[in-house]
């Protein structure tokens, strides 16, 4: 027999939902094993009303049951959570609901039949039911469960059984009037149809729009994919004419054509490093659309002094045009860590970039980093324009840019931070932005970046 | 005087990598694909092979590699890529990539020649 609801083939959430639902239960009822020890005793000595020997016992041996199977289910509980053995987590919960209806059917028969409140934990159990198991399987059992009620009752009406009734409860017995067993059951009977159809119907209308959306997401993603893959293509399109080029242009400056005068060895040499610079932004390109593609990085063992030294150099030129003095502050208490380093260097790179374009002349930049327990801080701080306070929280959304970067017509788009966010996340770091920073002065607000990167 | 194949289908990388490895004094015969380079190979049984990873497909020097290999042709292979560690892919030597070592373009001259060498007095 499928005990699978159409809606959720071929769906993990609804699996884990599943035990999850299962470990609850097994909560709920030491809760209602705690209840029923405090009914009984509430019943024997705070109501005084009179309980027969067969009830009381009845009551403790019930009790002590639901007590047993729990510390059993309780034990095997993290051993039925694959969906491929014989035993499913979703046999476990028709397990659970029908010992549990069992039980009950015991209580309610000792605590008076028709006449006990109890019966609406039947509800209370056709509704947790039917959060998990298929709409027929729980008709089948509340029909099964109602025929049983219906013939416990009439039994009891032509008095074939004994009625068990709790003496002190109710001033008139009920179960030996036909009109109120009929009228019960009848009623009884369609609440629980109705709740299980309504509860069965909401559950499938939610399973079913959480598939959707997992569908929708899953378009989303292939779309991405497809994109990463063209930028990869096209990238590489780019690459093989500019790696020609710079094979030609060192055959000049290795002399291998002879040796040339050093005006035009001058121009040669800076033309290579042109090159370089587009064959390095490149391979930056193909490394984040791997990275964006397969969601993967690549782990080694890396110096921090080596890489920000690297990333320091490369802006060296353009921060020393404006005059903007990058220091670097360490304590010498980590060095090594395990990460990306291309991954990381381009973050860096974005950050020191971002501070030196929103910097304006005469500014500082200040990148500091040292070991707190199990983790690197460091933090990028810069006396630049800063960003208005309401809009910090904005600012790794992608293509998103700050007010005041637009109207200082600084050129941007906004792609930046966004890839630095997933490049930290995905390191299981935290970055965080404020501004003003530390290095704040008059009109010069300035952002301060703070990465938190967990060292493995 | 050392004999190398030098297979690869740009013609300005052929003609820059050439002149390298002559000035080294080697010999060098080229092809500009897969089918030619095998050609070569098999006529002048050359010390080393230098191939270049991507030619029409994004596998053709793999393929070539793999198809010497199975010939049990040993001469070493030094594979051209634009695909390496710096952006992410890793190849290692595996039954997948039979070859010897990688350079990866741009191909600086010096790193070149002295790969070329390693491999040659191995």
């Amino acid at each position: 027999m499928k005990l699978l609801p159409k809606s959720a083939y071929h769906y993990n959430e609804y699996w884990k939902s599943i035990v999850k639902y299962n470990n609850w239960f097994i909560k709920l009822r030491f809760i209602a094993f705690v209840s029923l020890i405090n009914f009984i005793l509430a019943i024997k000595y705070f109501f005084r009303f009179e309980l027969t020997d067969i009830q009381l016992y009845s009551f403790i041996i019930v009790t002590g049951f639901i007590l047993a199977y729990n510390i059993l289910f309780d034990r095997i509980k993290d051993q039925i959570t694959d969906l491929n053995s014989k035993i499913t987590p979703i046999h476990f919960s028709l397990l659970q609901i029908l010992l549990d209806l069992f039980s009950l059917s015991i209580l309610v028969y000792f605590t008076g039949g028709i006449e006990t409140p109890l019966f609406m934990f039947f509800i209370f159990h056709m509704i947790i039911g039917s959060l998990i198991l298929p709409s027929t399987i729980m008709y089948f059992i509340a029909g099964t469960m109602i025929i049983f009620f219906s013939s416990f009752s009439l039994l009891e009406y032509f008095e074939v059984i004994p009625h068990q009734s709790i003496v002190g409860l109710y001033k008139y017995e009920l179960y030996n009037d036909l009109n109120f067993v009929i009228g019960f059951l009848f009623s009884f009977s369609f609440v629980v149809f109705v709740s299980i159809f309504l509860t069965s119907k909401i559950v499938h209308d939610l399973y079913s729009r959480e598939s959707q959306l997992k569908l929708a997401l899953d378009d989303l993603h292939s779309a991405e994919e497809s994109k990463q893959k063209y930028i990869i293509a096209v990238v590489h399109e780019l690459k093989s004419p500019i790696t020609a080029m710079i094979s030609n242009i060192e055959l000049i400056t290795g002399n291998y054509l002879g040796e040339v005068p050093d005006k035009i060895m001058d121009k040669a040499l800076r033309a290579k490093e042109r090159g370089i610079d587009a064959i390095n932004s490149i391979n930056s390109i193909l490394h984040v659309s791997r990275f964006k593609l397969l969601n993967k990085i690549h782990k080694d063992e890396i110096s921090l002094v080596k890489l920000f030294q690297k990333v320091i150099n490369k802006y060296h030129d353009i921060a020393s045009r404006k005059n903007i003095e990058i220091r670097i502050k360490n304590d010498d208490s980590i060095d090594k860590i395990i990460a990306d380093e291309i991954l990381l260097e381009l973050a860096f790179s974005n950050i020191i970039s971002n501070s030196i374009k929103y910097t304006p002349e005469n500014g500082n930049i200040e990148i500091e980093y040292e070991r707190k327990n199990d983790y690197l801080f460091i933090s990028f701080s810069d006396d630049g324009i800063g960003i208005p306070k309401n809009e910090l929280e904005k600012i790794f959304e992608e293509y998103f840019r700050a007010s005041n970067a637009k109207k200082n017509k600084i050129e941007g788009t906004g792609t930046g931070l966004n890839i630095v966010k997933q490049i930290i996340d995905k390191h299981n770091g935290i970055i965080e932005v404020d501004s003003p920073s530390k290095l704040s002065s008059n009109n010069r607000p300035g952002v301060e970046f703070t990465v938190k990167l967990p060292i493995e | 005087m050392k004999l190398i194949a030098l297979i690869d289908d740009d013609p300005d990388i052929i003609e820059a990598s050439s002149l390298v490895l002559q000035s080294k004094g080697y010999e060098v015969v080229t092809a500009n694909n897969p089918d030619d380079g095998y050609k070569i190979i098999k006529e002048k049984n050359p010390d080393l092979i230098i191939l270049d990873v991507m030619m029409d497909e994004p596998d053709d020097g793999f393929f070539l590699a793999q198809k010497l290999r199975r010939e049990k042709i040993s001469t070493p292979i030094l594979m051209y890529t634009s695909v390496s560690k710096t952006i992410g892919f890793d190849y290692g030597q595996s039954e997948m990539v039979p070859v010897d070592d990688f350079v990866e373009k741009p191909i600086s001259p010096d790193e070149l020649v002295a790969k070329v060498t390693k491999l040659l007095n191995n």
